[in-house]
């Protein structure tokens, strides 16, 4: 009855919007793993990517791919800034400090965002069409995201493994008191990996505007999501949160063969359970 | 040591005709307040207050405001030609709207429908769509306080059997009917139906009554799914719709859900010969949002700016036609009407009507007069069953044709045939049938053109569709 056409367009589907996802959690995930910030506010840094985008569409036509060079170094400073004003402040605190800091962000960029920019549903007319290719179709808004979020995941590998700041961000998740004795700066780690963070959240903004409509309350959800895929593929790994969100993303697609669509929502969490039941630290993560 | 003892006793003692003569006091000034306050509620209130909250933020809130803006053109216009006369009292009253931000949030409605009570609201409006109006509905059943729906159609809302809940719309399940009929009526007859709606009260009391009756009409249904309305991609599903050979997609829930529908067909690439979804493409916002890739969708419309019902009596209210409540509205808030506002519009007007003709404020009796009119507004028929639900009112199927919203069925009141297959506009149109309904049968033929160009220099002074030309952020 299904056909292997049909299983390999949804299994394309999912690998491309998993991506997305992987990258979506990303931020999140280093955010996370190298300060023990649990950062509610991620999805909202997300938003404020998106609505830079929109804007600079609308007010000067830039394709939302153009305006990442606006979004990236925007998220950048936005990340050291709040992390210089606000989250150095609870850093080194109980986790449950950061998560009252940044519900708290949540909501401020939230309501901003709907004073600003009212709460209309705002999206980007671009429809690049699609590419077929032995009767499969690849949409090619979703291709450009999966395309996207390998280059993040390239760019912080070799951020990670060959620069001196890489590594000393790496030497802080595997030892914090050691990685000090060897004279790095952890304070100048967190600034960095914040002011990252928050980039690549930013950069997401701009992606998701060739897909789908955003309002200002759009954040809370991305947030959710990320944690799953965070949760998912192991805290502390950036290449878990990718094989997270491909997990999920895939799972999602191809389960639409078999369930109803309005089930899809809770197979995220469905694979969550299975997860820490069977691999508590995450696919990726060690204990 | 027997002093100190005597002393503290009579601290105590002191302490306690104190707490008695301040309970006294506040007693007496409570009764007072209340006595005093209540007087002028006896002798009649000057404004008619009615409360309501409106999804303005959360998915809904492009619905919300519509609607929204819909009543506060009531209550303006009311106001601006005197008020509402009530006979029991000897005078007219003004109207005064109190309403809140719900964000789309069902423990919101609860919340903020209580605290309305509280402050002693004459009406309730319900706010935007029927998993709100659920929520509201028992807070005024619990109070005996009349509850107008004009957003919210699921069937399920009048089967809980509340007495103090009324529709002024068409119910779900008679949203896609006339979209069967009008398939139906094409030739050639389109055969394959894929059914993908969402899983909201609404959308359901839809999807129930539209599955019979297209089987009925020789249909044959080759998938079948729901899906939640938060979801952001629908690109698996309509994968499958694809590979079932569907030729005609029935489905949606309200506007983001339907404008995501739209997206993840056009990058999947699928040609299908006609779209039609829930309440989505009726709003202005499809076109600007979708552009080219709006065209050939169709939608169940409640209400479209080329009908009037002015021919028909008794006919209520001071708007003449749909084109004149569509010029009112464009000239208002710089923005095409979609039929939320013109719902909510209406359901001011029926509550002016109930008012005027019981010459009360009390909800129940109110209510109870509500069950014997029969009347027209701009809107188009009002009258209910025993259960408040609206069987007067009737549906008609828009379609998006470069640019121009058209009423395509039912036959007697269309302004343009319908464009089938949509996704070959090139290809001639089909040839329509003659059947109608009773009532469009006697409507006149008042086509209301809104060139494009119209429409979406309207919604860039709004909302900022690029244009090239350097506007503020709003």
């Amino acid at each position: 009855m299904v056909s292997t056409l049909l299983v390999s367009q949804l299994v394309i589907l999912g690998l491309m919007y998993g991506l997305l996802y992987g990258v979506l959690a990303l931020g999140l995930n280093i955010v996370w793993g190298v300060m023990r910030v649990v950062n509610i506010a991620h999805g909202d840094f997300v938003m404020v990517g998106s609505y830079t985008s929109y804007w600079a569409f609308v007010l000067a036509g830039i394709n939302p791919i153009i305006s990442l060079l606006l979004t990236i170094p925007l998220g950048f400073a936005l990340g050291t800034a709040t992390y210089l004003s606000l989250v150095k402040r609870v850093q080194g605190s109980e986790e449950l400090m950061s998560l009252f800091l940044t519900f708290g962000l949540s909501t401020l960029i939230g309501g901003l965002l709907l004073f600003l920019y009212s709460p209309t549903q705002r999206a980007i007319p671009i429809y690049l069409g699609n590419l077929a290719y032995l009767g499969l179709s690849i949409p090619v808004n979703i291709l450009i995201a999966s395309v996207y979020a390998i280059i993040v995941a390239l760019g912080l590998r070799i951020f990670f493994t060959r620069t001196f700041w890489g590594k000393a961000i790496r030497a802080v998740i595997d030892d914090k008191i050691s990685a000090m004795l060897v004279g790095i700066n952890p304070s100048m780690v967190s600034l960095l990996t914040f002011g990252i963070g928050i980039a690549i959240a930013c950069s997401v903004g701009s992606i998701i505007m060739l897909l789908e409509s955003v309002s200002p309350v759009s954040g809370p959800d991305l947030t959710l999501i990320s944690f799953v895929i965070v949760v998912l593929g192991g805290l502390g790994n950036p290449a878990g949160a990718l094989v997270g969100g491909v997990l999920l993303g895939v799972v999602e697609s191809v389960s639409s063969i078999a369930v109803n669509a309005a089930v899809t929502p809770a197979i995220g969490f469905i694979i969550l359970f299975i997860v820490l039941i069977v691999r508590p630290q995450g696919i990726m993560g060690s204990r | 040591m027997t002093s100190r003892f005597f002393f503290r006793r009579a601290i105590s003692t002191a302490a306690v005709a104190a707490i008695v003569v301040v309970l006294v006091i506040v007693v007496v000034a409570g009764v007072y307040i209340y006595t005093t306050s209540s007087k002028p509620k006896t002798s009649g209130p000057s404004v008619i207050t009615i409360g309501m909250t409106m999804p303005l933020s959360g998915s809904l809130a492009s619905d919300g405001q519509m609607s929204l803006d819909g009543l506060k053109m009531w209550a303006q216009d009311v106001n601006s030609s005197g008020g509402i006369p009530v006979s029991s009292l000897g005078k007219s009253l003004p109207v005064k709207l109190i309403y809140y931000d719900d964000g789309s949030n069902t423990q919101t409605v609860a919340t903020d429908y209580a605290q309305l009570v509280t402050q002693g609201v004459n009406f309730l409006i319900a706010p935007y769509s029927s998993p709100l109006t659920l929520a509201a509905a028992p807070i005024a059943e619990a109070h005996h306080i009349l509850l107008l729906s004009h957003g919210g159609a699921s069937d399920s809302i009048w089967a809980k059997g509340y007495q103090y809940v009324v529709g002024v719309l068409s119910p779900g399940s008679q949203y896609m009917i006339p979209v069967i009929d009008m398939l139906n009526s094409l030739n050639p007859k389109p055969t394959n139906i894929a059914f993908f709606f969402g899983n909201d009260p609404f959308s359901l009391s839809v999807m129930k009554a539209v599955e019979p009756y297209a089987l009925s009409k020789g249909f044959k249904i080759v998938f079948n799914q729901t899906y939640q309305e938060s979801a952001t991609d629908f690109t698996p599903q309509l994968s499958q719709i694809a590979s079932t050979g569907a030729q005609v997609l029935i489905g949606g829930a309200h506007f983001v859900d339907g404008e995501t529908i739209m997206r993840n067909l056009n990058s999947l690439g699928v040609k299908l010969d006609l779209v039609s979804l829930l309440v989505a493409p009726d709003d202005p916002h499809f076109l600007a949002d979708l552009g080219p890739l709006a065209n050939g969708v169709t939608v169940p419309s409640q209400w479209e700016p080329n009908l009037d019902f002015s021919k028909f009596s008794p006919y209520f209210g001071n708007i003449a036609n749909g084109q004149q409540f569509y010029n009112r509205f464009m000239s208002l808030y710089g923005i095409a009407p979609n039929y939320e506002a013109a719902e909510a519009y209406a359901t001011g007007l029926v509550l002016e009507k109930a008012i005027i003709d019981s010459g009360s404020l009390n909800s129940t009796v109110v209510r109870q007069q509500l069950s014997s009119e029969n009347f027209y507004t701009f809107y188009g028929h009002f009258q209910i069953d025993s259960t408040g639900k609206q069987i007067g009112h009737t549906m008609v199927v828009a379609q998006w044709q470069n640019g121009t919203k058209q009423t395509i069925w039912p036959s007697s009141v269309a302004t343009a045939q319908p464009l089938y297959p949509a996704s070959l506009p090139s290809q001639p149109v089909s040839v329509m049938s003659q059947s109608s309904s009773s009532v469009f049968s006697q409507l006149s033929m008042n086509p209301v053109s809104i060139p494009y160009q119209q429409t979406a220099s309207a919604l860039v002074t709004t909302y900022q569709v690029p244009t090239g030309q350097s506007t503020k952020p709003s």
